[in-house]
């Protein structure tokens, strides 16, 4: 039963990311959050989900472009790591997140293609009130199956790689947070830089750095 | 204009949620703004089954535009309908809204809006914010600027028609995302200041760690998004070189 929510999480997650409403349901801060608590443990899916956020800060679903998919990598991530659990859980819900996320992006565009080929296309195929809303329909539909089946697999590969994983992971899960977070501070120096770079910019950035280091002392950080 | 019942915007705006729902390479968002215009044409052809399909012809054709900005378009074509313009007017209209409607909403929503509600939420979660109250922190603040936008968007398009461009001019929207701007900065540093006293408190030595996070930003700021692939395929190569040595024995 667990597995079935999670793919249906899965599918509804994939639909709020482009196709229905976009109320950012399928960011990873929330994704990582739902899919931890359908398997069992909020915290680990919600630090999954952090982390995969402060990735995916500078990855945005802009028009045509290919973009990792963050929704449903972010559920098949925070289930891998509640299943595995640790600090490898930690590490391997997030790398296969990042790894899923791009064969979301692959899927999607397979989807597009699909899409083209149903859809009325003036001059060429009848556009009609029918066809137009069949269409539509047809392609939302479509979109949640596909973001409930890239779940799916995601899930079975996870479940099948974990038993063969060794509890002998060499760090602790702050130590594995922290080597985690490293890639993240890429996409905290591209929000830095804008379209370009510039002094003032890097200087806005260089103050938070100084408030957000003052404040994490004063409040004496939130590292576990 | 033709008189409406109440309930059809009403309608045409539940319909536009979904307006990105088939997406595809040679219709982009087209046949998702047929679909939110059909109640209205339906209403307005209602007696007249050829002009309904020239009507859903002329707008299901090639569109593209950032979908919540795309609510000053289907707002301003719902009026050019209802005023029963010419199908050269809004031909010309749809092919003049949707570039700039694109840019426009990926500046101001995807590269500062939503960076900023994402940082808010991190950062939150980083001063001692539970899990579920950062989420819910940044799904109020997102949603309350995100349906915000769309509904001014499409009141706006409704009221003024192509009128709505002169409104898009005066409500400044490129001053408020670059005022956004420097709070999405201020915030990205924010939360590498809370990260880099969390990893003091955890690694030791720290200098290491503040090294290689001082170069991860350096590259971003350097190399812009190109930089980010490869960082995502460092972190996946460390983590599979620790794990897969289990994976073979």
């Amino acid at each position: 039963m667990t597995e079935l929510a999670l793919v249906l999480l899965g599918g509804v997650i994939a639909l709020d990311g482009v196709a229905v409403g976009q109320f950012m349901v399928s960011r990873p801060l929330v994704a990582g959050l739902l899919a931890g608590t359908i398997a069992g443990d909020p915290i680990t899916g919600g630090a999954v989900g952090a982390i995969l956020e402060a990735y995916l800060l500078v990855v945005v679903p802009s028009g045509g472009a290919r973009y990792p998919e963050p929704g449903p990598a972010a559920v098949v991530g925070a289930a891998a790591a509640v299943w595995v659990g640790g600090a490898e859980g930690l590490a391997l819900g997030v790398a296969g997140g990042l790894v899923w996320g791009q064969v979301g992006a692959f899927t999607q565009t397979l989807l597009r293609h699909a899409n083209g080929g149903i859809v009325p296309v003036p001059g060429e195929r009848r556009a009609t009130a029918r066809s137009v809303a069949r269409a539509h329909a047809g392609a939302v539909l479509l979109d949640g199956v596909r973001g409930s089946a890239l779940t799916a697999l995601g899930l079975a590969l996870a479940a099948w790689l974990s038993p063969y994983l060794s509890p002998a992971w060499p760090l602790g899960t702050g130590r594995t947070r922290a080597l985690l977070l490293l890639g993240a501070f890429v996409s905290f120096g591209i929000l830095a830089r804008g379209g370009a770079v510039r002094a003032r910019r890097l200087l806005l950035y260089a103050a938070g750095i100084a408030a957000g280091v003052l404040v994490g002392f004063l409040t004496g950080g939130a590292a576990s | 204009m033709t008189r409406l019942p109440s309930s059809l915007p009403f309608r045409v705006f539940v319909r536009s949620l979904l307006i990105q729902g088939s997406w595809n390479y040679r219709t982009m968002i087209g046949t998702g703004m047929a679909f939110a215009l059909l109640p209205l044409l339906e209403y307005l052809h209602r007696d007249d089954p050829e002009g309904l399909e020239r009507a859903v012809e002329r707008h299901a054709g090639h569109f593209n535009a950032h979908p919540y900005l795309a609510e000053l378009a289907l707002g301003s074509l719902a009026r050019l309908e209802g005023e029963r313009e010419g199908e050269d007017v809004v031909r010309r209209f749809r092919a003049a809204v949707g570039g700039p409607l694109g840019a426009l909403g990926d500046r101001l929503v995807w590269a500062t809006w939503l960076p900023l509600c994402s940082l808010l939420g991190l950062v939150g979660l980083e001063l001692g914010l539970r899990p579920w109250g950062a989420a819910v922190l940044f799904l109020i603040v997102y949603n309350v600027g995100h349906l915000g936008l769309r509904v001014w968007a499409f009141r706006t398009g409704l009221l003024e028609g192509p009128g709505m461009v002169h409104r898009l001019r005066t409500a400044a929207l490129l001053a408020h995302a670059r005022r956004a701007d420097v709070v999405v900065v201020v915030l990205a540093g924010m939360l590498s200041g809370l990260l880099l006293v969390d990893a003091a408190a955890v690694m030791a030595p720290t200098w290491p760690w503040v090294l290689g996070a001082a170069a991860a930003a350096a590259a971003g700021v350097a190399l812009g998004s190109r930089a980010w692939r490869s960082a995502a395929l460092v972190v996946v190569a460390v983590v599979a070189a620790l794990l897969v040595p289990h994976l073979l024995s």
